[in-house]
């Protein structure tokens, strides 16, 4: 073995490994993984849907590793999700059948089955709550007791009719043809430009929630166009059925039943303007669509805007540019490549000084 | 750490999906074949194609080593190198002769490869023509048609601006007189190495998504004009401070006030300096 | 030794894969696929082919008198799709069906200028594959020439060379016989008869 040893570079990555171990446990409290899943909805759910794997406690574990850095969470997530095999593809899931938690429509005052506020921020003053600073358990089984006495409903939830059909009824929206065909997977295949539209949609929704937001944003702050109503926002479990994988044709009573998803699904009305068979032009509503998992709103909300705005090829909007947008939004790739910087470049640079240097 | 994965990482779908991609590559060299390129425990931009292309090759035979930038020390390497030894048991090597399998960033090493190694390259930008032209919908159609005057423009350009050529790594090459191909940063010194290579050379680009390879005994020449030939990093007058080598690419120490030069291949320099000890 | 899914298929690529950089050279499968216990018209080592290439994400063909009951057996073992030959990622010609390899150099798809990758693959069972001079191969991946001989009847090579015409567009092809010996040509390779 060599006498003259370039070493040090092992032992000094250790080290920060180690140190890393130190910052997550030096206040001496370990974060209890059940904690994470009973009180970080929030966090988790924005995991779960930037990973696009629906997996509660393994996203508490990757909450804990990544001390509750949501990117180095879902980077944690996205690499063991990249070890499974997708064996199956769920039957068409339909939000309309599916158990409603939250369900509010913009278009409409009073819709069927009416307005369900279910749980939300929206209605709070963000005020900081001194009070959570002594929380106790008992006040909180306390709390439970008395919440769970006052909780009664009359509503159908798994029943509620969704708001596009009132405006479908009516002859306002723009009507496709119902694409059942099984969807292309953006983890097994790659990127090919014109895209279609189930690859836009689940770029989308685990794109990065920020990116999401803002370059949605961007679209409703400039020219206009896209600015939505939202038709319908709900949150709901649906619970998703695979059929055998070898006997496709067997009918739908023979399914397995997998579980249950919660979604954020967003639709949204856009006005276009359609060709009536007298040459006229009348004014008619197309929608953006936004689905994340759990509980996601503004970020499904901004997808719907980015549906939208990726189907209006010839519009002037940054947005429309779906190579833009999709290479842009994914945060694996993106924090990734950001934070590939850090890393050595001294051949490429001496490769650049050499140029820089060399006489004509 | 308590870890549950498979050998080499992957789900057997995951290399069948990289290997099938390999497969195509080789067949017709120098062309950026798409992959579902998967996503790994260390970040995109940080050699995931690459990574993602040892995985799918290495075995119990195999013996490994992996340089980041010329060093098999550095960051990169050993992260990289940690990953794979942790879900193989792969035995790890800095002899280059030594290894079966080398992955590398940015460099292809001094000593010249063999017909039982394969050297994978990690490649950021794997399109040549991307400062030519920002979207893949276009890039893909110029290869299509062999439509490469905006690569040639962009020489000249600099010919006008700068009185030569002023790339610096990841000069582009033509492979098999076909395909326009990024060999990865390398710098130009490395260049040569490829063309008419006994090893297998791979290329994975991770974030992009892209595998490309360039077969043994393959024609590889560096894009260049005939009045303004290729040329690849001088090191004139210099010569590595630890082991006299002057025939190497080397890096520039500051050390106090003088500037001195070290061969950049870290391995290969260690192996000189030994045999000089014997 | 059963079959290894693992590590029999990581050494079946690696030697798939020096055939396919290295036109001409044989790797041998055998030990591999000794431990194959599946029954069927395919050879072993044909089978160890299934392993490394198919899946749910990329459609098959079979050509052979047995094609159906070998397609089903197929689908089962790998959850890969049967296509038409037109569209088939990978085609297997088995040996009871030699006389049609012809015929589905006109078939199989050659890809396109932007995707030259969509491109079929063909799996073709020999007689035996050795290093005789029959066969004189030129291109990448060879360092002067190289010989081959596929025990075939050479009415495919015309019919190869059509397809291939226009590079990048072709097909690229695997060849494997009973006792696990395996050659490849992908489509740079240039053929001539004879040494």
């Amino acid at each position: 073995m060599g006498y003259v040893a370039v070493k040090g570079g092992t032992q000094a990555i250790e080290a920060s490994i180690e140190r890393l171990k130190f910052e997550r446990l030096k206040g001496q409290e370990v974060l209890d993984v059940e904690a994470i899943k009973s009180g970080m909805r929030g966090l988790i759910d924005q995991v779960m849907s930037e990973a696009s794997l629906y997996d509660v406690g393994l996203a508490a574990i990757a909450i804990k590793q990544a001390e509750g850095s949501a990117e180095e969470a879902v980077f944690l997530l996205r690499a063991f999700r990249s070890t499974l095999p997708r064996k199956h593809v769920t039957r068409v899931a339909d939000s309309a059948t599916a158990e409603v938690e939250r369900r509010i429509s913009a278009s409409f005052k009073d819709v069927p089955g009416g307005q369900i506020l279910g749980a939300s921020t929206d209605y709070t003053q963000r005020l900081i709550d001194f009070g959570l600073l002594s929380e106790t358990k008992a006040d909180a089984l306390n709390f439970l007791s008395n919440y769970r006495s006052e909780d009664s409903t009359s509503t159908d939830l798994g029943a509620l009719p969704k708001v596009v059909d009132y405006l479908r009824e009516e002859g306002l929206l723009v009507l496709f043809e119902d694409d059942d065909q099984e969807p292309d997977d953006v983890t097994k295949m790659n990127l090919e430009f014109p895209t279609s539209r189930s690859t836009r949609l689940q770029m989308l929704t685990r794109g990065q929630t920020g990116a999401v937001i803002s370059l949605g944003y961007s679209a409703l702050r400039t020219y206009g166009a896209a600015h939505p109503t939202v038709g319908e926002l709900r949150i709901a479990n649906i619970p998703l059925y695979i059929h055998h994988p070898l006997f496709e044709a067997c009918d739908e009573g023979e399914d397995y039943y997998i579980g249950d998803i919660k979604v954020t699904e967003v639709e949204s009305f856009i006005t276009t303007e359609q060709k009536n068979q007298l040459g006229k032009t009348d004014i008619q509503f197309s929608i953006g669509y936004g689905v994340a998992f759990g509980q996601n709103e503004t970020k499904a909300i901004a997808m719907s805007i980015l549906d939208k705005a990726l189907q209006m090829k010839d519009s002037p909007l940054p947005v429309s540019n779906e190579e833009f947008v999709l290479y842009s939004i994914d945060t694996v790739e993106s924090t990734g490549f950001i934070s590939h910087l850090k890393l050595p470049h001294y051949v490429t640079f001496q490769s650049k000084l050499d140029s820089a240097r060399k006489k004509v | 750490m308590k870890l549950q994965y498979n050998y080499a990482f992957f789900d057997e779908g995951s290399k069948r999906e990289i290997r099938r991609a390999t497969l195509k590559a080789v067949a017709i060299p120098g062309y950026q074949v798409p992959f579902a390129s998967r996503e790994m425990p260390i970040g995109r931009g940080w050699g995931t194609g690459g990574l993602q292309l040892t995985l799918s090759l290495i075995g119990n035979e195999d013996t490994l080593k992996v340089i980041d930038q010329g060093s098999d020390e550095s960051v990169n390497a050993v992260n990289i190198k940690k990953l794979i030894v942790n879900t193989t048991g792969a035995p790890v090597t800095e002899e280059t002769k030594e290894a079966t399998l080398i992955q590398s960033r940015h460099r292809i090493p001094e000593e010249p490869l063999g017909s039982d190694q394969i050297l994978v390259l990690q490649v950021p930008y794997p399109e040549p023509l991307r400062y030519i032209e920002p979207s893949e919908y276009v890039t893909k159609r110029l290869h299509g048609d062999k439509e490469y005057s905006g690569a040639w423009l962009m020489l000249f350009e600099q010919i006008m601006k700068h009185g030569k050529m002023a790339t610096g790594a990841d000069h582009a090459v033509f492979v098999h007189d076909r395909y326009l191909m990024a060999p990865s940063p390398i710098p130009r010194f490395d260049n040569p190495k490829m063309h008419d290579s006994e090893a297998l050379i791979l290329l994975g680009a991770g974030r992009e998504k892209k595998i490309h390879a360039v077969p043994p005994f393959t024609k590889v020449e560096s894009i260049a004009f005939d009045d303004y030939p290729f040329e690849v990093e001088q090191f004139t007058d210099k010569s590595c401070i630890k082991c006299g080598a002057t025939h190497t690419f080397m890096d520039e120490i500051i050390s106090g006030l003088k500037t001195v030069h070290q061969c950049n291949d870290s391995s290969h320099c260690l192996s000189r300096m030994n045999q000089e000890a014997v | 030794m059963p079959f290894d899914k693992v590590h029999d298929t990581q050494q079946i690529y690696r030697k798939v894969l020096h055939a396919m950089s290295r036109p001409g050279e044989i790797s041998n499968i055998f030990s591999e696929v000794e431990g194959l216990t599946l029954q069927s018209a395919m050879l072993k080592p044909t089978v160890g082919f299934l392993y490394l290439l198919l899946d749910r994400e990329v459609g098959f063909h079979v050509v052979s008198r047995h094609a159906d009951e070998v397609s089903q057996l197929i689908a089962q073992l790998t959850y890969s799709k049967e296509t038409p030959i037109e569209e088939a990622d990978y085609i297997f010609v088995l040996q009871d069906a030699l006389g049609e390899l012809p015929a589905v150099f006109g078939k199989g798809k050659t890809g396109n200028l932007i995707d030259p990758q969509k491109s079929a693959t063909l799996i073709v069972e020999c007689p035996a594959v050795a290093n005789n001079q029959v066969l004189s191969l030129k291109g990448p991946g060879i360092k002067s020439e190289n010989f081959l001989d596929l025990g075939l009847s050479p009415e495919w090579l015309k019919a190869r060379a059509l397809a291939n015409s226009e590079y990048p567009l072709g097909i690229d092809m695997m060849f494997v016989d009973g006792m696990g010996a395996v050659a490849c040509l992908p489509r740079t390779s240039q053929i001539k008869e004879g040494a």
